[in-house]
């Protein structure tokens, strides 16, 4: 019976390779971040309840071209970010993609089953008419393009959020997660088990400006960190601060730390940038007591955030609220 | 006087050499890794006419090409190695005494590990694979004189179709290893 040890621990270890999955192959040499920050840059929003767009278009550096980025956050969590250079007419857009970031959502499925965060080489071209009425940018589809539809200015659109009610509380919450959710979508591999890889930490910068860093413990302990500093995906939403994640190799466990946030924008008047809200998202508590966020198969299931706002109150904002994200309550864009 | 009829040099025939290892991955997504390596090569045949056989090879992938685009290892990796085993039921076959040809087939595993750089802020992204399949050997021995040393050379092909890393993505995999070895006869 004495050997049978080191036996049962070799016949272990290999079932749990043989069960494991990091699933689709990794490209070689694919560079995990080519992203480029862009510094401080026009951003535009469309949302709807069925999915919210967002747009960055930066302003061409004395060529004909400049970066843009085109993010669609699905109601349901999934993101789609295309990236590369567009050049502009008085009347037209071309929209050259070269990067597709895809983060579907597969809460559903085991963490061992998940594709996770991709990202892949594309060679697509869009043309757009364009428009800018009152401060709406609309982008109308040409040559057999589908039209994006309106647009507002992203500070012009935040320019009233606040939470004095449970009901605004919960939507802050979703726009903040939508900086989230693009930050994650550009991270190879997350939400899957290919995040092993960040045994070995790695940082992300953002569109505009700051990082986020991630890292995992290691092979067996797969606690993940996600640390972000100065992170702007959009222009004037600041995120800063860590969420860390404790969980198992099934990813049961829960979050906690917390993240800052930050919206300014433009006076437009030549003074200082004014903050319209700032604050903090609490993810959970060292130890994973009440309020914290639980995980379940890599998947929140239950707890609470706990959003404050500086010099305002304090809510709890349930777990299944960012199930749906639906910014039309609280973000004045066009619906189309 | 049939091939095998010849006596075969020894029962446990253990030879370790140099070799170059093949590999290449075909993804459904439609993606090829081929990745070239020198290796070290431990092969043994065991048994008499009808026996076992394996061939075990350590190998570092110093080359790599991703759909035809070659990509420097020693720039992108921090660390890049994997292993390559086949386990098969042999047949040897003696041509004249002192010379001896082992062929076998049998399941075949080939495991890569190549770990990215982080450079400045970020890096490149791992790349691991576990393959499995079916594989060849054909190992030709040459006792030195009549002593229990042998040289020889070996070669082996496989054929993969499931990869326990990476699920349903694996379309086809192929390993060639080949190289010299140097041995003993027990």
């Amino acid at each position: 019976m004495k050997g049978r040890g080191p036996l049962l621990l070799a016949v272990a270890v290999l079932l749990a390779v043989a069960a494991s999955c990091l699933g689709p192959y990794q490209i070689i040499g694919q560079e995990l971040d080519p992203t480029v920050s862009l510094g401080n840059q026009p951003t535009w929003i469309q949302a709807t309840p069925e999915q919210t767009t967002l747009i960055v278009f930066a302003t061409p550096d004395g060529g004909p071209t400049a970066p843009f980025t085109l993010t669609t956050i699905a109601r349901n969590q999934s993101c789609v970010i295309l990236t590369g250079t567009y050049y502009a007419t008085a009347t037209q857009v071309f929209l050259t993609s070269t990067l597709r970031y895809v983060l579907n959502n597969e809460y559903s499925i085991p963490v061992t089953s998940r594709d996770g965060a991709q990202r892949s080489n594309v060679d697509a071209g869009a043309t757009y008419t364009t428009g800018v009425d009152g401060g709406i940018l609309t982008l109308t589809g040409a040559a057999g393009t589908a039209t994006l539809g309106s647009f507002s200015a992203f500070p012009d659109a935040l320019a009233n959020l606040q939470a004095t009610t449970q009901d605004q509380a919960d939507c802050l919450m979703r726009v903040f997660q939508l900086s989230v959710i693009s930050s994650e979508t550009r991270i190879l591999g997350f939400n899957g088990p290919a995040i092993i890889q960040y045994t070995n930490p790695a940082t992300f910068n953002g569109v505009l400006s700051g990082d986020v860093n991630i890292g995992v413990q290691s092979l067996f302990v797969p606690n993940t960190t996600l640390t972000y500093q100065g992170f702007i995906d959009f222009a004037g939403f600041q995120l800063d601060g860590s969420q860390f994640s404790q969980t198992d190799l099934s990813g049961n466990g829960y979050l906690s730390s917390a993240v800052a946030f930050q919206m300014t924008r433009d006076p437009g008047d030549g003074g200082p940038l004014e903050t319209v809200i700032d604050g903090q998202v609490v993810y959970g508590n060292a130890d994973g007591s009440p309020p914290s966020i639980l995980l379940n198969a890599g998947t929140p299931s239950g707890g609470s955030y706990q959003l404050s706002v500086d010099g305002g109150a304090t809510f709890l904002v349930g777990y299944d609220v960012l199930n749906t994200i639906d910014v039309t309550a609280c973000v004045s864009t066009p619906q189309q | 006087m049939t091939l095998a009829s010849l006596p075969a040099l020894a029962d446990a025939e253990h030879t370790i050499g140099p070799s170059y290892q093949l590999t290449i991955i075909n993804t459904k997504q439609g993606n090829e890794s081929v990745l070239q390596s020198p290796g070290i090569t431990y092969a043994a045949t065991l048994g008499g006419a009808w026996g076992f056989q394996t061939t075990f090879t350590a190998f570092f992938p110093v080359s790599a090409y991703q759909n035809q685009t070659h990509v420097d290892i020693s720039g992108t990796y921090g660390s890049a190695w994997g292993i390559d085993v086949i386990f098969a039921a042999a047949r040897r076959l003696c041509f004249r005494s002192g010379i001896q040809l082992d062929l076998g087939l049998g399941p075949h595993f080939n495991g890569v590990v190549m770990k990215g750089l982080r450079i400045g802020h970020s890096g490149f992204s791992d790349f691991n694979s576990f393959t499995l399949g079916v594989g060849m050997n054909a190992v030709l021995r040459w006792r030195v004189g009549s002593g229990p040393v042998s040289v020889g050379a070996f070669g082996s092909g496989a054929v993969d179709f499931l990869d326990l890393l990476h699920g349903g993505d694996l379309s086809t995999g192929f390993g060639v290893t080949t190289g010299a070895l140097v041995g003993v006869e027990l």
